[in-house]
């Protein structure tokens, strides 16, 4: 049992003015000590919210967790009281976002903001706090780390901030990262630092790492494991190697063939028809029927189970008949 | 930071020739002869001439401008057609007890306005909110004249606690300050609020949970000096309006302000005065704004930077 995280069938759903959706369906996954899971899957698909229902941080939002437990270190965060919430938060289990820009607070300077988890989880003096702050940003590989202590946001670029927000984040050492597509609104040249970058932190630290991404290079180039969630369930889910070479679920295909590859020549670029299904109107079935290419007629009616084979579970009817499937489920 | 502060003053020279050139040309505009209006209705053509010739009326308008700006600046601001006082000495005199008005009224509108906006936004839909919220209308809704009635009939008439009018000690700036800044705290615990309730929406809110924040470091710490612009906004409108003294408060509570100067000195047709006291207000309206242009730019670094 190496799991620092154990999902259970989590079940997220969001107040409108229809009542309560449900946009997490029952997701279950774990992510094992120093090891790199990815999260896959187009917007709206329910990946950041599962993060953020993990780090119960649906405050401000419409968002309430419905069921399910987040197993770490044996205790089910889902359970715990708020004021021992905040115990785990930023201390065991941190989080980067995907826009560095809007996500440090402009009008306080980078010091203060790193200095704050520090002082609060490892009850370090202001000034302890902020030698312990300049030597995380060095080890981000940010130059001048004291003078940007006494510096704004606004200030640094999108490479930088995003270096920070990192620092911030393991600078109480957690177990687990979660990064919510923590490259997504960096330059490419940019994005492939931070990449590595991550990559060399996890290692030195030993976390475990949950990446949520859309972006399939992003997942070949520092995942271990995948997870492909559609429509707020999980679609399939395998090793790297095994997502690549033998991808099952046609929608895990399609997401694979739109990937732009050099010498492919002036072929037009694969896309998958449609969009992700909203919860108001969710087809009934398997939830990628209306755009699948390989759909057959009891697609639309029963929903394929999460089945399992050699370390490859795949949600679809093309691998198990509709027997099986209604028996798992 | 003084250097900001050092350019946005200088930048004020021109803006104030400017202000000066247009309220001078405007009185100018207002028809009637100043001169006949200083002989008086019996007085014959020369003795009008030679008023006008003494008050160097007789010149070119802008070398009139020009003298009219050297006594500026040399602090003569005129002599009152009515009294034949100093302009100076007449709006010295009013000019302290509007300030202290003015003063207490957005202090204490200051506080509890964003008192109240912070516990609405805090427990936003619940019990909290609407009692302030319900305290915010009220204050909007009651006319500041009505108010100063009430009190005057409660604290003055039945209680005896306070006088019914008049500056003297800071007994007679209680009421007036409560009715002049009802209004204002209302509108100040709105802005607040809705700017707060939209703060806290904002990325690096989240951010600061995540890194295990509580409540109070998030919405004190955080959220807090980035809604406090909206706030700040309307609070230097209100505080210029104030400076100009309130007509309506000022006679319900016989109070000696620059407010009804004013207007005494619109209904005696005394020039002087009048274009004295709206060069004051406009002075007072760009020093404010000044003011809240230095606030902004502690409350968001960014405009400092710039």
């Amino acid at each position: 049992m190496n799991h620092i995280l154990q999902v259970n069938n989590l079940q997220t759903a969001f107040k409108t003015d229809k009542g309560m959706q449900t946009v997490v369906h029952g997701i279950s996954f774990h992510v094992d000590k120093g090891e790199i899971v990815g999260i896959v899957g187009e917007s709206g698909c329910g990946k950041s919210v599962t993060s953020l229902s993990i780090m119960r941080l649906l405050h401000d939002t419409p968002g309430k967790i419905t069921g399910g437990q987040v197993i770490y270190n044996d205790h089910d965060l889902l359970r715990l009281p708020e004021s021992s919430m905040k115990g785990y938060r930023g201390k065991e289990l941190a989080m980067i976002f995907q826009e560095p820009m809007t996500s440090l607070n402009p009008v306080l300077k980078i010091g203060k903001q790193l200095r704050e988890p520090i002082q609060l989880h490892l009850k370090m003096s202001k000034a302890d706090a902020a030698e312990h702050a300049v030597k995380v940003l060095e080890s981000v590989g940010i130059p001048r780390a004291k003078d940007i202590m006494e510096e704004y946001p606004h200030q640094l670029s999108g490479g930088m901030r995003q270096r920070v927000m990192i620092a911030m984040a393991i600078s109480c050492k957690p177990s687990l990262l979660i990064a919510d597509e923590p490259t997504t609104a960096l330059d490419v040249t940019i994005q492939a630092q931070i990449l590595s970058l991550m990559k060399e932190i996890q290692k030195e630290n030993d976390m475990g790492i949950l990446m949520i991404t859309h972006d399939l290079g992003v997942v070949a180039e520092v995942c271990n494991r995948v997870i492909v969630m559609y429509a707020g369930r999980v679609v399939e889910e395998t090793t790297v190697e095994l997502l690549f070479e033998n991808p099952k679920h046609p929608y895990t295909k399609g997401l694979i063939a739109s990937v732009p590859k050099i010498g492919s020549g002036s072929k037009r670029l694969h896309s998958i028809p449609g969009t992700v299904p909203s919860p108001t109107n969710m087809p009934t079935g398997c939830k990628f029927a209306p755009r699948c290419k390989d759909v057959m007629d009891f697609c639309h009616t029963e929903e394929p189970g999460l089945i399992e084979e050699d370390g490859h579970s795949c949600r679809c009817w093309l691998y198990q008949d509709q027997r099986q499937g209604a028996m798992t489920e | 930071m003084w250097q900001y502060i050092l350019k946005r003053v200088l930048g004020l020279i021109p803006l104030l020739l400017v202000v000066s050139f247009v309220i001078f040309m405007f009185i100018h505009l207002i028809p009637g002869d100043a001169a006949r209006l200083i002989a008086g209705k019996k007085a014959t053509l020369e003795e009008v001439q030679a008023i006008r010739e003494n008050l160097g009326l007789d010149k070119p308008l802008i070398e009139q401008y020009l003298l009219y700006l050297k006594d500026l600046l040399s602090g003569n601001l005129g002599y009152s057609i009515q009294s034949g006082a100093p302009v100076s000495k007449l709006i010295g005199e009013r000019i302290m007890p509007t300030l202290g008005l003015t003063f207490m009224s957005i202090g204490w509108a200051l506080v509890v306005g964003i008192l109240l906006g912070v516990i609405s936004a805090v427990f936003r839909n619940k019990w909290p909110d609407h009692l302030g919220m319900l305290t915010a209308v009220s204050g909007i809704s009651l006319p500041n004249f009505w108010v100063g009635l009430v009190l005057i009939q409660l604290f003055s008439v039945q209680l005896g606690l306070l006088p019914t009018g008049g500056a003297e000690g800071w007994k007679s700036y209680l009421m007036p300050s409560f009715a002049l800044g009802a209004g204002i705290m209302a509108m100040i615990a709105r802005f607040m609020r809705s700017s707060l309730v939209n703060t806290m929406k904002q990325e690096y809110i989240r951010t600061g949970r995540a890194k295990g924040l509580g409540g109070n470091a998030i919405v004190f710490g955080h959220a807090l000096k980035n809604s406090l612009i909206p706030v700040v906004t309307i609070a230097g409108l209100q505080f210029g309006f104030l400076l100009g003294g309130s007509v309506v408060v000022e006679t319900v509570f016989s109070f000696p302000g620059l407010g009804r100067l004013l207007i005494d000195s619109i209904q005696m047709r005394d020039y002087p005065v009048v274009q004295a006291e709206i060069l004051l207000f406009s002075l007072q309206f760009i020093l404010v704004n000044l003011l809240v242009d230095i606030v902004y730019s502690f409350l968001n670094p960014k405009i400092r930077y710039q």
